[in-house]
């Protein structure tokens, strides 16, 4: 009351339960205003139903929502724009038209719809393709219709669930530019995606959910303070199995060119040097901060990481079969 | 809930289907498939080709062929052109080979027919008329009386009673009965029962034949929505309620359009086909339908036509692929199609119990109160208490399956079960 709300998204203990599994199970949220907020975790681990009760589409069991300080309705739906994961369009409109279409709904003039339609088709460099029906347009190109057809109304706060799963990188890196771009002028993002690398270039917030709960959140400079600079990057030539056998060592992930080891808890990486340096000929010791994916392996355990992996395969098939995503 | 946003929906609905070229092809396909059947009708009713038809007449019984040959050949055209050219046979005993010539003669076009009367008039299969065109019934006809009114001379005749032929038709002339037909408020007016059937038949058709095409084609509408993945998209705008609702509403106002199209076509042709019909047939057709027959029938309509679209859009959402659509739509066309198949028992019975009972079943009501309302003004309370059952009733499957749909849109995979659908509708 009177108090400026300074979060775009405040989620309190939400929990929503199918037949016979709990989707969520207690998940709470707080998006500040203005920034990339990642929602990372694997596929299943409850994203897109938290996603979904933030958008109203589903009703948490218990909990509660609110968006810029006011619970779910039709009003805040008109200041969200939503890429869901599962997303498609008219196959036999026009591209201007379902722009148009889905631009009124969330409040515009038709006309004035049509006009930023328009200006953004431009922009992403659609502008023959205006009058073309969606069924004609590569899976690229609809999805930036798509993408466009969330930013018609200027939101607030743009959501976004998988935005890259199924494009090639210069699309996927052309979208990256345009959400960005958005974000500079004020609106708030949540970006989420199974691919760790990506959102940890993205994100200035992230929370990792596994199996319905949050399992670690806060900022990425903050949870990778938290979480040390105990990975020790090594390439040497020669075979990296003696490494497990050292007393500083807590596990290793060979990548072939080089390995990456990461520390025993107040190990002292000057011992794991000397230890590598006297059985083999060193070509690159570097102690780095451990990337998203190990430290959501470290907190969640095994499983999380076959999750992760299962994730990941997917929306590989998916992009070169070129099938839809599940 | 905004109605701007329903609007909009209901709208795009609205124009995609209009849009299409099936819907213009299923506007302008049933009136003129309609009209070319009529005309074509009346066209051959009217302008019978005034050719003379070869008839060939064997009377083994030696009793009537004088007096039919007489007959038929006093028949004229309009023209003065005589209709029918008769050869008379002497009896024989033996007609096999008489038959195989006359049966070649037919089939090279050399006569029309010939007809076969056995020895023993009053024996049955004694009058046996072959002819290669059993279709036409005039000629049929003109035969079957020539032989009525030779056998009533002959049987006469045989009770020794003299009679001329004036006498003997003017006689056995037929009594033209009236059926009129006595209304509620005890108001007399003409109403043939083949006209009332006729009527109360093409009602039904008007009912049925655009209820099952929009049921349809709401079913089919959601099921694309749902496998375009279009669905979560249109989420983010408006809530599960509008978005049923609108499209409800848009496919309501292309039904209308539809059926609104018919019924201009039709009173347009009727004035025509009124003025073209034989005497008698159509002309009474102002004392069927009235226009409180009329009034009735449009609120039955728009209200079976609401309440099954609603019922069809909810199975859409259920459902993931045409084969469960299919599946899944057969009791609810069942239930359409049952009043169909028992409209000759409701006209025949329209105040017995079960049919009153019936007719209150909100599933059934629309048709068969129509049913009720053509062949006996029921009581008004009745007429109200069903209306008001079946607003009451939309009313119902609407909260329920906009509850379904909320849920069902979103789920892909399995088809559901009645106790997970009876879940859904209560959590909503």
């Amino acid at each position: 009351m009177g108090v400026p709300v300074s979060s775009a998204v405040l989620v309190r203990n939400v929990r929503k339960a199918y037949d016979k599994h709990v989707a969520v199970e207690d998940v709470s949220l707080d998006v500040p205003k203005g920034i990339v907020f990642g929602l990372l975790g694997p596929n299943g681990a409850g994203k897109t139903t938290t996603i979904r009760m933030i958008m109203d589409i589903i009703r948490p069991d218990s909990g509660t929502v609110e968006i810029f300080g006011a619970a779910p309705s039709s009003t805040t739906l008109d200041t969200i724009g939503y890429l869901p994961e599962e997303r498609g369009l008219y196959k036999r409109m026009k591209v201007l038209d379902v722009l148009a279409y889905l631009g009124s709904l969330k409040g515009l003039e038709a006309a004035e719809a049509r006009r930023r339609a328009s200006t953004w088709l431009d922009k992403v460099g659609l502008e023959t393709w205006k009058e073309r029906k969606i069924e004609e347009l590569s899976k690229g190109m609809a999805q930036k219709v798509q993408f466009v057809s969330t930013l018609l109304h200027e939101p607030r706060l743009l959501i976004l669930d998988e935005p890259f799963s199924g494009l090639d990188p210069v699309n996927a890196n052309q979208l990256k530019d345009l959400f960005l771009e958005v974000n500079r002028a004020g609106a708030t993002i949540i970006f989420s995606t199974h691919m760790m690398e990506s959102a940890e270039k993205l994100c200035r917030q992230i929370a990792l959910i596994n199996k319905g709960r949050v399992v670690l959140e806060g900022s990425i400079s903050d949870v990778k303070r938290r979480y040390g600079r105990n990975n020790v990057l090594l390439e040497f030539d020669g075979d990296s199995g003696f490494l497990k056998s050292l007393p500083e060592v807590k596990g290793v992930d060979d990548y072939g060119a080089y390995s990456e080891v990461m520390l025993k808890d107040g190990a002292d990486p000057q011992g794991l040097l000397t230890g590598v340096a006297s059985r083999v000929k060193l070509r690159r010791f570097e102690i780095v901060e451990p990337t998203l994916h190990n430290i959501f392996i470290q907190v969640a355990g095994p499983d999380a990481a076959e999750a992760l992996m299962a994730s990941q395969a997917t929306a590989e098939a998916a992009l070169s079969g070129g099938g839809a995503p599940r | 809930m905004t109605l701007s946003k329903i609007w909009l929906v209901a709208r795009r609905e609205y124009k995609e289907h209009v849009g299409k070229k099936s819907f213009w092809i299923s506007l302008i396909l049933p009136p003129v498939i309609f009209t070319v059947v009529i005309l074509l009708q009346i066209m051959s009713f009217k302008a019978r080709p005034e050719e003379t038809r070869g008839l060939v007449l064997v009377d083994n019984s030696g009793k009537l062929g004088a007096e039919i040959a007489a007959d038929l050949g006093d028949d004229t055209f309009k023209s003065g052109k005589n209709q029918f050219q008769v050869e008379m046979r002497p009896p024989q005993a033996d007609t096999t080979a008489l038959m195989t010539d006359l049966n070649r003669r037919i089939s090279q076009s050399e006569i029309f027919g010939y007809l076969l009367i056995g020895p023993n008039l009053e024996a049955p299969g004694a009058y046996r008329f072959f002819l290669r065109n059993i279709g036409d019934a005039i000629t049929t006809d003109k035969v079957e009386d020539a032989i009525r009114r030779a056998l009533i001379g002959s049987r006469l005749a045989d009770r020794q009673l003299t009679i001329t032929r004036a006498d003997l038709d003017s006689i056995t002339k037929r009594a033209p009965l009236i059926t009129l037909k006595v209304d509620e408020k005890g108001k007399v007016s003409r109403g043939a029962f083949f006209l009332v059937y006729i009527a109360t038949f093409v009602f039904l058709m008007f009912m049925f034949m655009p209820i099952i095409a929009y049921g349809v084609t709401a079913l089919r509408s959601v099921l694309e929505e749902k496998s375009s993945r279009i669905i979560e998209v249109l989420l983010s705008s408006v809530t599960p309620f509008e978005l049923f609702t609108g499209k409800i509403g848009g496919l309501a106002l292309v039904g209308l359009t539809q059926v609104g199209a018919y019924v201009v076509t039709s009173l347009l042709f009727s004035g025509y086909s009124q003025s073209m019909a034989p005497p008698g047939s159509l002309k009474d057709i102002g004392a069927v339908v009235t226009p409180t027959v009329l009034g009735l029938f449009l609120i039955y309509f728009l209200l079976g036509f609401l309440l099954f679209l609603t019922i069809f859009t909810a199975i859409g959402s259920m459902v993931n692929n045409e084969q469960e659509a299919t599946h899944m739509q057969q009791p609810v066309i069942m239930m359409l199609v049952l009043p169909m198949y028992a409209t000759f028992f409701f006209i025949s019975n329209p105040d017995s119990t079960p049919v009153r009972i019936f007719s209150m079943i909100p599933i059934f009501s629309p048709m068969i109160m129509m049913m009720r309302i053509m062949v006996l003004t029921p009581p008004w309370w009745e007429i109200v208490l069903s209306i008001t059952l079946i607003i009451a009733t939309i009313l119902g499957v609407a909260w329920a399956a906009a509850r379904i749909f909320r849920v069902g849109v979103l789920m892909y995979g399995k088809r559901p079960t009645l106790p997970e659908i009876i879940k859904w509708v209560k959590t909503g």
